[in-house]
């Protein structure tokens, strides 16, 4: 089954300014796709467009097979900013999608112990690093048991044996529980790392999808191993060649 | 600097201040029937409170700024949400809001006192209008300034218009509006007052006003006492639980931001 579908999507700001030429692609159900594309090339509109906060100019979204009108019910979104309401412990923080939707509080505190942040269930968000902060939205976002699962590079703000850990993390936490994931990066070692597929965007504006890569690592995969195997950097070199162009555009526009 | 050296200092600073003044007015530098004597001002403050003459009067100035201040804040909250969240209202109303915030509310004074009469009705009405605006403009700030992302984290959740403005739009209101509530709560008790300076039945500013009337310049010193100790004892109530309100804020200090 189709978890997200996007057919003829463009959008236009009311600026007037053209973020997305119209784009078609499918997310099959329960795989991890990456866009990776230069700053500013559109990647957050198109996430945003999925997760049904914009609304595309022309073309349409499917979810599930069903045409998507306002929220994407059934996906939750990773941002990259913090989101955690900080007047909110961990736990009161996990528990609010399950609060909003009416369901029971249980599963907030497996996710909180899935994350390893049980001791601080009780803690302020200010209280936290910027990677156990993370965590504990990560635990709030799986809680409310998505089918999809929408990330704007979640972890850009963090250092990077934090990074490391919490992509780590993420694919364990995927494994337990399976859900098709649509990720944002500028990264591309990330994406290679922990997709099955990378799409590539041209630069903006009206960017497009200029190149799709199947990853074929075999999972599960142990990230901090992976850049080492001999396949990585054939693929790297691969999806580099496509990039490169549009990192370059995109410098030139400036 | 120690805490010791502080309150010594803070001692200092009293005990010049009441004996310079207590001995201008015994060597007759200060006259007594103009400036009076720290000693007078303490014995009239004694007896107004041993004699049980002041409570009714405390009372009364106590309800007036309380009542002002709950009512205030409602209005100031409901309307500031309000102006927040549709601009259109915003853009009509905006402009009333600057001239009547710009009008000095002692002038309204007289006016509550015609419409509301010498009963705490008045000194309510008078607070209401200064307290509205210090929550007022707290509360469209709060609900403009909270960033996009929660709004649309918590919309991602599942949130209706309601289960937002309870969990994310309300909340961030309510840190701005308890960070200015010393203010307020300042503001309620001063419009109480001056309501009551001007014509009152009961009340610290009555007081005031009663023994301005007669030249008793020790009562009216009599009366800013009792007015400093109550605003004193109430900032220091009201900042102690704006500290407890806001507990879930980061204490200024080195942050825990780079911890990995």
């Amino acid at each position: 089954m189709t978890a997200l579908a996007f057919d003829g999507v463009s959008k236009t700001f009311d600026n007037g300014y053209q973020a997305l030429a119209p784009i078609s692609f499918d997310v099959a159900e329960r795989r991890f796709v990456s866009l990776v594309g230069p700053s500013g090339c559109g990647k957050s509109t198109l996430l945003n467009l999925a997760a049904g906060l914009l609304v595309p100019s022309s073309g349409s979204i499917r979810a599930f097979g069903e045409a998507l009108s306002g929220i994407n019910r059934r996906a939750a979104y990773l941002f990259q900013q913090d989101t955690l309401l900080p007047w909110k412990t961990v736990r009161e923080n996990a528990v609010l999608g399950l609060e909003f939707r009416g369901l029971d509080f249980a599963r907030a505190d497996t996710w909180i112990a899935r994350v390893g942040l049980s001791k601080f269930a009780g803690a302020y968000p200010h209280e936290l690093s910027g990677g156990m902060r993370k965590r504990a939205s990560l635990a709030q976002a799986l809680a409310v048991e998505p089918e999809l699962l929408l990330m704007d590079e979640p972890f850009g703000a963090l250092d990077i044996h934090t990074r490391q850990r919490m992509e780590q993390e993420l694919l364990t936490m995927l494994d337990v529980s399976p859900t098709t994931v649509v990720f944002i990066t500028h990264d591309l070692e990330e994406a290679i790392a922990l997709s099955d597929e990378v799409l590539v965007l041209s630069a903006g504006p009206a960017s497009r999808i200029v190149g799709r890569y199947p990853i074929d690592l075999p999972r599960p995969r142990a990230l901090l191993d992976l850049k080492t195997e001999p396949r990585f950097p054939e693929i790297y070199r691969a999806i580099w060649h496509d990039l490169r162009e549009e990192v370059l555009r995109s410098h030139d526009a400036r | 600097m120690t805490r010791a050296s502080v309150v010594a200092g803070r001692v200092g600073v009293a005990t010049l201040f009441l004996g310079v003044w207590e001995l201008g007015a015994r060597l007759g530098a200060l006259d007594p029937f103009f400036f009076s004597r720290p000693s007078s001002v303490a014995a009239r403050v004694v007896e107004m409170l041993v004699s049980g003459k002041v409570w009714p009067h405390l009372a009364t100035t106590t309800l007036e700024a309380a009542l002002a201040f709950l009512l205030g804040s409602l209005l100031g909250v409901a309307c500031g949400f309000a102006l927040a969240r549709s601009r259109w209202m915003a853009d009509v109303l905006g402009p009333y809001i600057q001239v009547a915030n710009s009008l000095p509310r002692v002038v309204l004074a007289p006016v509550f006192l015609l419409w509301f009469g010498l009963g705490i009705a008045s000194k309510v009405a008078l607070g209401v209008t200064v307290v509205f605006f210090v929550v007022f403009f707290n509360t469209m700030k709060g609900v403009r300034e909270v960033p996009q992302a929660l709004i649309d984290n918590a919309r991602m959740l599942g949130a209706t218009e309601r289960q937002l403005a309870r969990h994310v739009l309300l909340p961030s209101a309510l840190t701005w509006i308890f960070s200015s509530l010393e203010i307020s709560v300042g503001l309620a008790i001063i419009a109480a007052v001056v309501g009551e300076y001007l014509g009152a039945v009961r009340g610290i500013g009555y007081l005031i006003a009663q023994a301005e009337g007669v030249f008793d310049t020790t009562g009216v010193f009599a009366g800013m006492a009792f007015l400093a100790a109550f605003v004193l004892i109430v900032s220091t109530l009201v900042s102690r639980l704006e500290r407890r309100l806001l507990k879930w804020r980061p204490a200024t200090g080195p942050s825990l931001d780079s911890r990995g």
